[in-house]
């Protein structure tokens, strides 16, 4: 029997908050992206040793490699059984900006509220703008703009060249940028 | 190609998008689920050798395990009677059909006084249902089924990302302990108890499998 594996503890648990961070940007929803990471864990555990022949190797990107794999079999299967799951995307959406509307609140005594609103505002419109990106080009941008992973990882994680991740990475800023000038009505930076 | 830098809109970002931390209770479930992975299951020798195969297969030479998983198989998984095998077949099918014709669930719920009283006036006998999500094993609803020529009741229990069905009518078999198949990778458990026959079907581990049958074993007077 293996013994109790207190490297896989030290070198894979750090990672969680990044692996629930990208699963739930992926899913959209907090009770599936906590399903998503338990059976990925339950994964990298089982295939550890494969991972174990790369010396002191940063675990993260292997990880997230896994995350992502185990995300879109869940969404695959989601969209397959839509109406038991009661799965609705737009809900999703909304779901996810109440954090935001929380931050908002937080900061409210030392701002007037006006300020207030257009903070909250651009935080909401940020979120959902992210949210309605295509999988690909959302989760690149999340792991590179969120979790600040440099390029060669990201491309571990997401099993594409240097290349493919830059070039990617451009477009999904282009399109976040177009999507906010258009519901914001101005350059997101004006706030 | 140069990466498109604009550290502003980068900063932007940083600052508004939101970063969801994991919740601790994730964190505790992940921790006590690798725990039962590493030691085997108290009843099951066997299938900690399953386990322990599964984690180290890469480490033994392919045709070395081949033979023993060969052999662990024939010893663990009985060879079935063709009135068995039948019943399993259908069993199965019925698992697939449900999966693959998104008839997972006609009633949802997550409390059995929902689920049990469901059943009334559908079929002649009353399941026993019970919830065991703090084990693992989430009941999401049930389902009426027709397998070995009658109406059944389906309860179904939700693993991590995985369906088990439990399907389950009455029977003038005896007691018996809980038996594991395999069939085309779906898992299956069988058993009867107090007068009930029933069948756990998933693609979860059998051991896994086998510790929501002991579970629902052990809670019968519910």
């Amino acid at each position: 029997m293996s013994p109790a594996n207190p490297r896989f503890e030290a070198i894979v648990m750090p990672h969680l908050d990044a692996a629930y961070n990208l699963a739930r940007w992926l899913v959209k929803d907090p009770h599936a992206a906590e399903d998503v990471v338990q059976e990925a864990y339950l994964r990298a555990f089982r295939y550890f040793d494969s991972f174990r022949g790369a010396a002191d190797e940063d675990a993260r990107p292997w990880l997230l490699g896994i995350v992502r794999n185990t995300s879109y079999s869940w969404l695959q299967s989601a969209r397959r059984s839509n109406e038991q799951v009661g799965y609705d995307e737009d809900a999703q959406v909304d779901e996810s900006l109440e954090p935001a509307a929380a931050m908002g609140l937080e900061r409210g005594h030392a701002e007037n509220p006006e300020t207030q609103l257009v903070r909250k505002a651009l935080r909401m419109q940020l979120n959902s703008a992210i949210a309605s990106l295509p999988a690909t080009f959302r989760e690149v941008l999340i792991l590179r703009e969120i979790e600040e992973m440099p390029y060669d990882s990201i491309a571990a994680a997401m099993q594409i060249p240097i290349g493919t991740v830059m070039s990617r990475l451009s477009r999904a800023r282009g399109m976040l940028r177009a999507a906010l000038e258009t519901t914001l009505g101005r350059r997101p930076y004006e706030a | 190609m140069q990466p498109d830098n604009d550290p502003e809109f980068s900063r932007l970002l940083k600052e508004k998008v939101d970063q969801h931390k994991a919740p601790d209770q994730l964190r505790r479930k992940i921790l006590a689920r690798l725990e039962q992975e590493r030691s085997p299951a108290p009843a099951g020798g066997v299938s900690g050798l399953l386990r322990y195969l599964d984690l180290h297969w890469r480490a033994l030479s392919t045709a070395a395990a081949c033979g023993v998983a060969a052999t662990l198989l024939v010893t663990q998984l009985p060879s079935l009677s063709s009135a068995d095998d039948n019943l399993a077949m259908q069993v199965t099918a019925s698992h697939n059909r449900a999966l693959m014709a998104n008839h997972l669930i006609d009633v949802v719920s997550s409390d059995r006084h929902t689920v049990k009283p469901w059943f009334a006036g559908k079929i002649d006998y009353s399941p026993r249902v019970r919830d065991f999500a703090t084990e693992g094993f989430e009941l999401t609803g049930g389902r009426l089924d027709y397998v070995n020529d009658r109406v059944v009741a389906t309860l179904v229990y939700k693993n991590r990302l995985h369906v088990i069905d439990v399907y389950t009518w009455p029977s003038t078999e005896s007691d018996s302990t809980v038996n594991k198949r395999s069939r085309r990778g779906i898992n299956m458990t069988e058993w009867v108890d107090s007068g009930m026959k029933y069948y756990a079907v998933s693609d979860i581990e059998v051991g896994e499998l086998a510790q929501l049958a002991q579970l629902m074993r052990s809670h019968k007077n519910d």
